[in-house]
């Protein structure tokens, strides 16, 4: 199954949400700044990057999984992902896509713009990183919903 | 063969035009806002939810023609899907055209009512006349 976490920029909930379910964090305890700032792309995607779908890595079921900087494509990004995946040959029941932006609290929003948008990282890094970690826990929840998820999907 | 995708944010009217010219069912420079106006195509175009994918035919050399909407960041379309393709290993050849690379007043207008108004006959002929208005440098 390809599993894409989808956020505005491609550059903190989508990263987390992926690094949580890689394993590339531990989901038991609230990461370090250090750890966070270690997941790969990190805070790290400028505008330029926005609308590459990266493949992330393959989790322990062999689902891939992938993150992107979708920006405004919001709504239609579900749909538009489906769609191509037709054009593609790929059956919809193997193509998962899930919006992190809904579990982004303001610090990230306010962080990650500062520090992407902006380019004030010395500002906006910490900041984003704070909210990463305030929000973390339910980061990790929606990880373990996306993995019944797909362990349904997959059953079928 | 390759699939040759018109993309726009203009609820897919422009990606419509710009695909029926590619396809030949009509002229950029002939067609008038009315002959537009009766396109038996504008009621699928209504219920085409953005994103989704519309096959409107085969051109001459067999490509497959699509047209395809976004409401916004248009330009993040043709990026996407390569990246998605690549991503996923899967060989395509697939190419997509920007419908709408340049706009005029009444194309400006008819968005503007749009947002604030919805979308109505209106909106549809100013759109329409805007479009023909363009320079025929359309991208096909």
């Amino acid at each position: 199954m390809h599993i894409i976490y989808h956020c505005y920029g491609g550059a903190h909930s989508s990263v987390t949400a992926a690094g949580i379910h890689l394993g590339l964090i531990t989901d038991e305890t609230i990461p370090t700044p250090e750890e966070i700032l270690a997941l790969p792309f990190y805070d790290q995607p400028k505008q330029e990057d926005h609308g590459y779908l990266r493949f992330l890595g393959e989790d322990q079921k062999g689902n891939k999984i992938y993150i992107i900087g979708r920006r405004g494509l919001k709504n239609s990004f579900p749909t538009l992902v489906q769609s191509l995946g037709k054009l593609l040959g790929i059956p919809s029941e193997e193509l998962l896509v899930v919006d992190t932006v809904p579990y982004v609290n303001w610090m990230m929003v306010l962080g990650g713009f500062t520090s992407r948008r902006l380019d004030w990282v010395s500002l906006g890094r910490p900041l984003v990183i704070r909210g990463t970690r305030k929000a973390f826990k339910k980061f990790v929840q929606l990880v373990h919903k996306v993995r019944i998820q797909c362990e349904g999907g997959t059953t079928h | 063969m390759k699939s040759i995708i018109f993309y726009c944010d203009t609820h897919g009217k422009a990606a419509l035009i710009t695909a029926l010219i590619h396809l030949g069912m009509i002229s950029r420079n002939t067609t008038t806002v009315k002959e537009l106006l009766q396109l038996t195509w504008w009621r699928r175009v209504a219920q085409l939810p953005p994103g989704q994918l519309l096959e409107i035919g085969c051109d001459q050399q067999g490509n497959r023609v699509f047209i395809l909407w976004v409401d916004r960041d248009k330009q993040l379309l043709p990026k996407l899907a390569v990246s998605f393709s690549e991503a996923l290993n899967k060989e395509t050849d697939w190419q997509f055209v920007d419908a709408l690379p340049q706009k005029n007043g009444w194309i400006n207008t008819a968005r503007f009512l749009s947002a604030i108004a919805g979308h109505n006959y209106l909106t549809h002929r100013l759109f329409l006349q805007g479009f023909t208005k363009l320079p025929a440098t359309a991208p096909i």
